[in-house]
């Protein structure tokens, strides 16, 4: 329940933010600030023209206010549009809607090599940001990824909009992030120079103006040759879906009638670790000439829907990227596609490791345009490692293996039908340790009203190579193991019985359900069945007797109340 | 630990607390790290950390508001998690209509999906 003797400071607050609303709804609707008039790309398509300019005016230029000064991902305009029907009162059908951020995505969209690097954000991957930067630490990142950051381009006065935004819209911000709290800086530094007096939200933008400006060449080199991804045909897949392991198969995508950028795809896959097959019908549309987004299901069955976010290379040769669902698109598979030629490809193994002195070791070997036959002596792993048998059936070459006592540790290639699969295998003498991975991960609570957030992870077993040191550079990770999986108490504070409450990990799979939602009665001080614990995998390597163990951090922690991150399919 | 012995119940909770770590334990012959070796923040999480809302300034919830209930009310009025909790000034005025108490009626409120 709200703090009695807080609500007449926090009503202070509200009073004055609507002053502060006010000025800035009236700013967007009416004339656009004059340098944001004055640069930017042109909107030339007449539906958005029209969808967006009862508020957003053209010049005679087709420049429109705030749109033509920014640039971004399809998930980035579909955000500004639902900001736009949820604040500013936008009337616009799916339909519509759809064609806009299509429209946007292509003339007002982000050149192959500034997507990459927030590629993470629009594939909802739950990873540590590469990106560092002390002008935004503390304002942009204290209520947000900077993926949202980096994945968008913008004139200087459209990121002092985006302040002023975020000031209207959330008022307090100010105090939290934006501007400095306590006395200025006083003195000279080091160096002699005076003190800077800016504030956190004025350093902000200084730095996105310089680093992510409107103009680049990057993406005027990329307008100028950008054209339809000319994707169709026959890819080969290979995946891995954490705790489930390695996934493999092809992707068949069909040109839509009168759509350069649209495809009909058809996927089937099978699992390797446990030979369940898989397929999957939907659609796929291909933004900015590159920014694959599609959606799938099994039978039309909404529950098994996949989203698909993916990167094609501009040699439309690789495409990578994750599928994913859940309540907070945790559960995902990263693919990688790869055109399939006309020869043998291979496309991955069921096993990554061969232990020395191992005799009858089998492995199965996923492959594209198989030959009809394959005799042992066609597949080589070099010196030490004999293949006494092989057979193959549906894309599938089962191998039987020896490996010499003496033979030399470390990854190895397969060459089969003249072609090689770089690391496709490694050699090793023992398994020295267990690694979990992720090394940290997160969960949300739920169930009842809101989504759970499940986290899942994998064992990995490891070498600790040939100067037999662990945690070096010549460390060797072998294979995916079955391990037994535990929760631990992970000592934050005591006896605050987080492991009673949290949840449970399959011991099987590795898989963390979280507890439901809500205050827990049973708890002391009706806490919520969050807490923090370790992910123990426990593993005993085949001839030992003592099981190895890893771990990882796992958060399990509160609900989101509003879901932000919108979700854009075919 | 060698010359120091625990003289009152919470040092005796710190020893049995180092003492149970087996994991920890098995590492120390040279395996792989395991422990964290600062404070983790899983990107996208809020860093206001008064308290935080998914992770403390421990990376931990140790040092979260638990019930989480007991003060939603007032961060809806006060907008204080813009992107946690729908806000009353413009997201979701109406967001806790339907809640009077949210400790007890926590599960009549929506969750909102904002521009």
């Amino acid at each position: 329940m709200a703090k009695p003797a807080r609500f007449p400071f926090r009503m202070v607050l509200g009073a004055g933010a609507v002053t502060c609303l006010l000025t800035a709804s009236s700013a967007a609707a009416q004339t656009p600030p004059a340098a944001a008039a004055d640069s930017g790309i042109p909107v030339t398509d007449t539906a958005v023209q029209k969808a967006c300019s009862p508020c957003h005016r053209p010049d005679d230029k087709g420049v429109m206010s705030r749109i033509s000064g920014r640039r971004t991902t399809p998930e980035g305009w579909e955000r500004t549009i639902t900001r736009m029907m949820a604040l500013n009162n936008l009337k616009i059908d799916a339909q519509t809607a759809r064609a806009v951020v299509k429209s946007l995505a292509n003339s007002h969209g982000l050149a192959p090599e500034e997507a990459r690097p927030g590629l993470y954000e629009v594939q909802r991957r739950l990873g540590d940001e590469e990106f560092k930067s002390d002008a935004l630490n503390g304002t942009c990142d204290a209520c947000h990824s900077l993926g949202r950051i980096i994945t968008q381009r913008r004139t200087k006065p459209e990121w002092d909009l985006l302040i002023s935004m975020h000031r209207g819209w959330y008022p307090i911000i100010d105090r939290q992030t934006f501007r400095r709290m306590g006395p200025a800086p006083r003195g000279r530094d080091a160096q002699g120079r005076p003190p800077d007096l800016r504030h956190p939200s004025e350093k902000a933008v200084d730095f996105l103006s310089d680093t992510f400006p409107l103009e680049t060449k990057d993406w005027s080199g990329w307008t100028a040759s950008m054209r339809p991804a000319r994707i169709d045909g026959t890819w080969t897949l290979s995946g891995w879906e954490v705790s489930k392991g390695p996934i493999y198969g092809k992707v068949v995508l069909t040109p839509v009638a009168g759509a350069a950028d649209e495809f009909t795809n058809t996927t089937t896959y099978t699992y390797a670790r446990t030979g369940e097959q898989v397929s999957r019908t939907g659609r796929v549309t291909i933004y900015t000439g590159f920014q694959w987004r599609g959606r799938t299901t099994v039978g039309g069955a909404d529950t098994t829907a996949l989203r698909e976010v993916m990167f094609v290379e501009p040699d439309w040769n690789a495409i990578e990227g994750r599928w994913f669902a859940g309540g907070y698109d945790e559960l995902g598979i990263d693919v990688k596609l790869q055109r399939a030629g006309a020869g043998l490809t291979v496309v991955g193994m069921d096993h990554t490791a061969l232990k020395t002195g191992g005799t009858g070791q089998t492995l199965k070997i996923y492959v594209a345009n198989a030959p009809a036959s394959v005799a042992a002596r066609d597949l080589d792993f070099g010196p030490g490692v004999t293949v006494s048998a092989a057979t193959v059936a549906s894309d599938v070459i089962t191998a039987t293996v020896d490996v010499a006592a003496g033979a030399a540790i470390g990854p190895r290639a397969l060459v089969v039908g003249g072609t090689a699969k770089p690391g496709a295998i490694t050699v090793y003498d023992k398994v020295d340790g267990i690694r979990v991975t992720p090394t940290w991960n997160m969960s949300r609570v739920g169930g009842v009203v809101f989504p759970k957030m499940f986290a899942r992870f994998d064992a990995w077993a490891f070498n600790n190579g040939p100067d037999k040191k662990p945690n070096t550079d010549d460390d060797l990770r072998l294979d995916a193991v079955v391990a037994q999986w535990s929760l631990e108490e992970y000592k934050a504070t005591f006896e605050d019985e987080d492991l009673k409450f949290v949840g449970a990990i399959d011991a099987a799979s590795g898989i963390f359900t979280p507890n439901v939602e809500g205050p827990n009665p049973q708890r002391k001080g009706e806490r919520n069945n969050m807490g923090d614990v370790w992910a123990v995998a426990s593993y005993t390597p085949p001839g030992a007797t003592t099981p190895l163990k890893g771990r990882a951090h796992l958060l399990v922690t509160a609900p989101l109340y509003m879901k932000f991150d919108p979700t854009v399919t075919p | 630990m060698k010359h120091l012995n625990a003289i009152n119940r919470k040092a005796a909770m710190v020893v049995a607390a180092t003492e149970a770590d087996v994991v920890a334990l098995q590492q120390q012959g040279g395996g792989p790290p395991q422990q964290p070796d600062k404070p983790h923040i899983p990107p996208g999480c809020s860093t206001v950390f008064s308290p935080g809302w998914e992770a403390d300034y421990a990376g931990g919830t140790a040092g979260l508001c638990s019930p989480v209930e007991r003060d939603l009310f007032d961060c809806h009025m006060g907008c204080f998690w813009p992107a946690q909790v729908p806000d009353q000034l413009n997201h979701a005025p109406d967001w806790t209509a339907k809640c009077a108490v949210a400790q007890k009626d926590w599960r009549k409120i929506d969750l909102v999906f904002p521009g």
